[in-house]
């Protein structure tokens, strides 16, 4: 039987992170993230909760800040907007950020990946190739030889 | 967390290319040492290709600085949110002036040695020095013995190959100039020079020499009755107009400007109070329309002296005789970037290129 829904606008979705906290939220907030639209779709009951299965509740917690923000941005001008953006960005802890980063790419939130994505690499911009393999725990797999190599071949990107 | 940045890591590799591409390239070469995954990540087509597609929204113009009196000059880049730096062309090992600039690449002369020409990238410092063109009558344009046009087509997402174009009219020695539009073509793949010859009648102003847009694989100059843009489509050598719609109508004291729009072309029309944004949305039909209006009531003194460089979604570079402005689109903000003090230099926007940071390859 076709269901005849009136409004989709004050749709509620219930939200169920990886340790199974649950969020409910409009729609239209957690419709920015393209993998929850393609589940809606392939979903009979949107009443039951829709699992995000590696993202925590903490971290989702953050994810729907950021989407509540992003989806009443009439409210807004561009340029408080990027003020927000900057200010959510800079109370992250590191881990927080990492795990931020991987659910944004998980969930499919453009924005919200651009916003993190930029912000790591102006973090990481400034470092040395020792610093980056400290930072993000990589192991040096070159010889001494292979290395000085690959520094000569572009020497003045590692002039200060 | 273990390994965040290596192969099977914490970050699936498209996050890992995500933030690799939002780099400066400074840094992107000093991270190829980082380890043998991320020196094959960063050597890759595909960085290279999501590299360049992220440079379209870097806001940032090449000026060249001319002393008059002592002949030499230097190249800053004024970057909107980094601000002004040098851009050495000592690697060149030449005296050089810029004479045209296209996807972060440049396309420069040698002042001692006429006929001689490098492409080069002055982020990555890698250069060619291209093979030296030996018809004659590039040493006798008009008017002043260089090629009046110059011109780079380079692909941002097929970075292997490129032309040059040198346009101009000939002059046959002792007589007076002709209608004689010689054009050579340098193609890259073949490493050769081809020549073409048409009859022409436009002129061209410094500005108009400048700005050359390269889009849809053609290259395009404004002439200097405004009334048409001049197309040189590198596929069948052949030159071609495209006449400017009667509504962008040329009032009295209106100048006007070609510049590029996010791989369209934009005309931008300044007149004492305003400056208008044109931008051609279809190629194809030929349909323009008008994108913005900035009132130049801020900078009033400044207007009549005020040369549009380039421009991307968020500003909008000017030049004047001694200054860089950025006017901010969506605060309509006008900063200062730059000023010269010195009263013996060429004015600013006689050389001021739009640019972009981008990676290319010349082997």
């Amino acid at each position: 039987m076709a269901s005849t829904s009136t409004s989709t606008l004050s749709r509620k979705l219930i939200l169920k992170s990886s340790d199974g906290e649950k969020f409910e939220v409009d729609e239209n907030v957690a419709m920015q993230s393209q993998t929850i639209k393609h589940m809606i779709e392939d979903l009979d009951d949107i009443n039951s909760p829709i699992p995000v299965s590696i993202v925590t509740g903490t971290i989702l917690s953050k994810v729907i800040e950021y989407c509540k923000k992003h989806a009443t941005e009439d409210s807004d001008s561009d340029e408080q907007l990027k003020q927000w953006d900057k200010e959510y960005a800079n109370n992250m802890d590191l881990n927080t950020l990492y795990y931020l980063l991987l659910a944004a790419n998980y969930m499919e939130i453009k924005g919200l990946l651009e916003l993190i994505t930029q912000c790591v690499a102006d973090m990481i911009k400034g470092k040395s190739p020792e610093e980056i393999r400290a930072h993000f725990n990589i192991k040096n797999d070159f010889t001494p030889q292979e290395e000085a190599n690959i520094r000569n071949e572009n020497p003045w990107a590692f002039e200060n | 967390m273990n390994s965040i940045g290596s192969r099977n890591g914490f970050f699936p590799d498209e996050v890992i290319l995500q933030i690799l591409s939002r780099l400066p390239i400074k840094s992107v070469f000093r991270f190829r040492a980082v380890c043998k995954y991320w020196y094959q990540l960063l050597s890759e087509r595909y960085f290279v290709h999501l590299y360049n597609e992220m440079s379209v929204r870097s806001s940032m113009i090449l000026v060249e600085i001319t002393e008059i009196s002592e002949s030499k000059s230097s190249l800053i880049c004024v970057d909107y949110s980094k601000g002004v730096s040098e851009f050495p062309l000592n690697f060149l090992k030449d005296r050089v002036k810029v004479r045209a600039s296209c996807n972060g690449l440049l396309c420069c002369s040698s002042i001692p040695d006429k006929g001689v020409f490098y492409l080069c990238n002055p982020v990555t410092r890698e250069y060619k020095l291209l093979p030296k063109c030996r018809e004659r009558p590039v040493t006798s344009f008009y008017p002043d013995g260089e090629a009046t046009l110059v011109g780079i087509a380079c692909d941002l997402y097929d970075t292997r190959k490129f032309s040059v174009v040198l346009a101009g009219y000939h002059r046959p020695f002792g007589y007076s100039p002709t209608k004689t539009f010689i054009c050579m073509v340098y193609n890259s793949e073949i490493n050769q020079w081809r020549k073409f010859v048409t009859l022409q009648e436009e002129h061209f102003t410094q500005m108009n020499r400048n700005q050359v847009v390269f889009v849809n694989g053609m290259l395009h100059w404004l002439t200097v009755s405004y009334s048409c843009i001049i197309v040189l489509d590198l596929e069948t050598d052949v030159w071609r107009k495209i006449y400017l719609p009667d509504e962008m109508s040329y009032g009295k004291g209106n100048r006007m400007y070609l510049l590029e729009s996010y791989g369209c072309l934009s005309v931008v029309q300044i007149s004492d109070a305003s400056m208008d944004v044109w931008v051609m949305e279809d190629y194809e039909k030929q349909l323009w329309r008008r994108v913005d209006r900035v009132s130049l009531r801020c900078i009033r003194g400044l207007a009549p002296g005020v040369f549009p460089i380039s421009q991307t979604g968020d500003c909008v570079f000017l030049a004047t005789h001694k200054q860089v402005l950025v006017y901010n689109r969506s605060t309509a903000v006008w900063k200062e970037m730059y000023s010269v003090k010195s009263n013996s230099t060429l004015p600013l926007w006689f050389s001021a290129y739009a640019f972009r940071s981008t990676i290319y390859s010349f082997h």
